[in-house]
């Protein structure tokens, strides 16, 4: 009897449950869903409130929260599968951002921080890799400036190369290039006589970094206040570049319509160029040209000044010296071992070479 | 000068090229490549992209909970392998 009465029950509660239900979805069809999207909305807030105020998520360097830009992704962020990223922000230049996610694909802009540090070089075959210790002196300076507040490039404090300390870092480049071994054979480069076995050497140093100084499309901007040359160029590489020949002594002192200036270890004025063209990098070519005429000497050839990545330079060389390009090669490859970013330099005379010009042209 | 006018020459088409109507690019390429060859080598340098702060850090975490990473880059191969060896070379092997 018991039992049977609760058998009852049951079926009748299960029996008036299903009623119910049914009742209530044809009752409240119109009412629960509109409910439903306003309180996940709610929750959502509540969640782009939490990623801004999470602590673990804060940017330091700006003193700046996550903010979550749209409220529909944090719930997809739980199944993202694949991040796609770029290295070097060619995309975005600015900090870390999250351009996208769908459904399982994240995409991130900017691993590195846009900062470049000139490392090493290898010149006719020798290679400079410049001093451990200066350059990490001069980051921690950087460091300390940023994280002090200031922010801005740190002048570098009086240095044994008077030339070089009125150059101040540009915006994208950390430290200085500093190296006492090509110190030294600049210096020797500059007492070298024509004719001792030493002027060839010299020779490569000049046109490298006048290579440099002068194959870019940086601008030169000067502080009127303390007359500190700073470089503003679009790819931080490059300011990279003009930084470094600047660092040992080939300083570029602007640019005035067509003349660069620029100023050598090698003379005591500024040297001028006239500029007659510029090749453009475009990231089929792979490569930029100037061609410059040296102004104020007897010597008026042109100079076609090339950088560009080792693939299209090497196949563009002449024949000969074969040494110089394999020992280059192999400085290159071991460069791009240790993960940084190459250029190949060179350059040519144009009269030079007028005869095979024209059967080339041809 | 003989190889002036040369070089003139080659200038003007060099313009004409650069302000084309059409197949700008491919003209540019043709007539940049009439210059730029038979070089003389000089040399090579080497600049290192450096990372944000705590970027091998947070691969390894997200290697760690399964997803998987691209990387897209202009750079030579040989230079972002060697880079991702010298950053964090937990994540690759």
């Amino acid at each position: 009897m018991g039992i049977r009465s609760h058998h009852v029950s049951v079926s009748f509660v299960c029996l008036l449950l299903c009623l119910l239900i049914v009742c209530l979805s044809t009752r409240f069809q119109n009412i629960v869903p509109i409910s439903l999207y306003i309180s996940v909305e709610g929750v959502r807030t509540c969640q782009a409130l939490f990623i801004y105020f999470d602590k673990e998520m804060w940017y330091e360097k700006t003193d700046q929260a996550t903010l979550a830009g749209s409220w529909n992704l944090s719930d997809d962020l739980g199944q993202i599968e694949y991040i796609f990223s770029d290295k070097t922000g060619t995309l975005t230049q600015v900090c870390s951002h999250v351009t996208a996610v769908k459904s399982t694909v994240l995409i991130v802009s900017l691993l590195a921080q846009n900062s470049m540090i000139f490392r090493q070089c290898s010149i006719g075959g020798k290679v400079y890799k410049g001093d451990p210790e200066a350059s990490e002196d001069n980051e921690k300076n950087r460091f300390s400036g940023t994280s002090s507040g200031s922010g801005t490039a740190v002048q570098q404090p009086v240095s044994d190369s008077p030339q070089a300390s009125n150059v101040k870092l540009s915006h994208d480049v950390l430290i200085h290039f500093r190296d006492e071994s090509l110190k030294n054979d600049l210096a020797d480069a500059v007492s070298a006589d024509v004719n001792s076995e030493n002027a060839s050497h010299a020779r490569i140093l000049n046109g490298f970094f006048s290579v440099l100084a002068l194959c870019h499309t940086a601008l030169a901007s000067v502080d009127p206040e303390t007359g500190a040359i700073e470089y503003k160029a679009q790819s931080p590489d490059e300011a990279a570049l003009v930084q470094a020949a600047a660092d040992v002594g080939f300083i570029f002192r602007g640019r005035d319509r067509e003349i660069l200036k620029l100023q050598t270890p090698f003379s005591q004025e500024v040297e001028k160029y006239e500029l007659l063209n510029i090749l453009e990098f475009t990231s089929v070519r792979k490569r930029m040209s100037v061609v410059v005429r040296k102004l104020d000497g007897d010597d008026s050839r042109l100079f076609l000044l090339t950088k560009g990545a080792d693939s299209v330079i090497f196949e563009r060389l002449r024949a000969g010296s074969d040494d110089l390009k394999k020992t280059t090669e192999q400085q290159l490859d071991d460069f791009a071992n240790e993960g940084l970013r190459t250029l190949t330099l060179a350059y040519k005379i144009i009269p030079g070479e007028c005869l095979s010009f024209v059967s080339f042209a041809r | 000068m003989h190889t002036e006018d040369q070089y003139e020459s080659w200038s003007a088409r060099y313009h004409e090229a650069t302000v084309a109507m059409d197949d700008r690019e491919g003209k540019i390429e043709k007539l940049s490549d009439e210059l730029e060859w038979d070089l003389r080598l000089l040399g090579a340098t080497a600049i290192e992209d450096r990372l944000q702060d705590g970027v091998p850090e947070t691969i390894a975490d997200l290697k760690r909970a399964g997803i998987k990473i691209w990387v897209a880059t202009g750079d030579k191969l040989e230079t972002a392998i060697g880079w991702f060896m010298c950053t964090s070379p937990q994540i690759i092997g």
